[in-house]
């Protein structure tokens, strides 16, 4: 395309095509460390968790770990509790609670989530 | 070693004293000439006939008999590895999306703190039975000799195992305590 001016003739660029939508241009891929980072985050929420251990623990002394795959993540959690709290109901609190926290931050599915409460501490009362 | 290795031992080592105190006094008594005279042989040929008369088939029932002992004898060998106290993970729930657990050692823990916290005790050691839920709590109790048993006792029932209770949601707890009284150390000995 050419345009008249008084000076003489000059091209204008052509409309470039419309970009891709931006779902398509690229992928994202949320690493391990921010999912274990985030479950870590969210179990010690839970107000009878006083510890979340982080990762690179021993077989003895397990750590926190997370695996994504896909759009799908495992959560490994390793928590230390106020004693003498109900095991059971803090360790359903930290699933729903991890799993909730998870999806709403990274969209990914929290299909597998073990619990291990390693010690405990303090006084609930 | 738990105590029901321990009975079992018990029990083992009587069975084969016996068993050897028999068989000893019966070689002294034939020494002494109790079963004839002690130069003849004992396997002599009426035991010999009864095994060439007992064919084949008796060899077949002595090696039976020989492994069934050895097989026992190794069971009782394996048996000595079997602990008190288990360091195993207790499973609280599974579900097909992961398991929780809790440390037996954090629990065992937890319960010697308890334990401990009265005034009563000057030690306190805690150990888990098995993995089970609700699981079997070893308690090894040292208290002050002066205190009052029921004192201790009471704190037992109504701190330490409560507290154990309400953490395991179970209204019963299988609990051994053992307590030995013992002098207190001389610093906390009052002097008059």
């Amino acid at each position: 395309m050419t345009a008249a001016t008084g000076a003489g003739t000059f091209a204008v660029p052509g409309q470039r095509p419309a970009p891709p939508p931006p779902e398509v241009r690229g992928r994202t891929r949320i690493a391990d460390q921010v999912v274990t980072k985030i479950a870590c985050c969210a179990a010690g929420e839970v107000p009878e968790v006083l510890r979340v251990r982080p990762g690179g623990g021993t077989w003895r002394s397990p750590s926190s770990d997370a695996e994504v795959h896909g759009e799908q993540a495992a959560v490994y959690l390793s928590v230390s509790v106020a004693y003498p709290s109900p095991l059971r109901e803090v360790a359903a609190r930290v699933r729903q609670h991890v799993i909730a926290r998870v999806a709403a931050q990274t969209g990914l599915d929290v299909t597998h989530l073990d619990v291990t409460i390693t010690d405990f501490g303090g006084d609930l009362s | 070693m738990n105590r029901k290795t321990s009975r079992g031992n018990r029990w083992g080592l009587a069975l084969i004293g016996s068993v050897l105190f028999v068989l000893g006094g019966l070689v002294a008594a034939r020494g002494l000439g109790g079963f004839g005279s002690a130069q003849t042989p004992i396997v002599d040929g009426g035991v010999r006939q009864f095994f060439a008369g007992s064919g084949p088939a008796i060899w077949w029932v002595v090696a039976i008999v020989a492994i069934v002992v050895a097989l026992l004898a190794l069971r009782w060998l394996l048996v000595q590895t079997r602990r008190e106290v288990t360091h195993r993970p207790i499973r609280l729930e599974r579900s097909p999306t992961g398991f929780s657990e809790v440390s037996a050692d954090g629990v065992a823990d937890a319960v010697a703190a308890d334990v401990a916290s009265s005034p009563a005790v000057l030690s306190a050691d805690a150990g888990v039975a098995d993995s089970h839920y609700p699981p079997e709590v070893r308690l090894r109790v040292v208290a002050d000799e002066r205190a009052p048993i029921g004192e201790l006792r009471w704190h037992l029932s109504a701190i330490a195992l409560q507290h154990l209770r309400d953490a395991l949601n179970s209204d019963h707890v299988h609990a051994v305590a053992r307590v030995s009284l013992e002098p207190p150390p001389a610093s906390h000995r009052m002097v008059h």
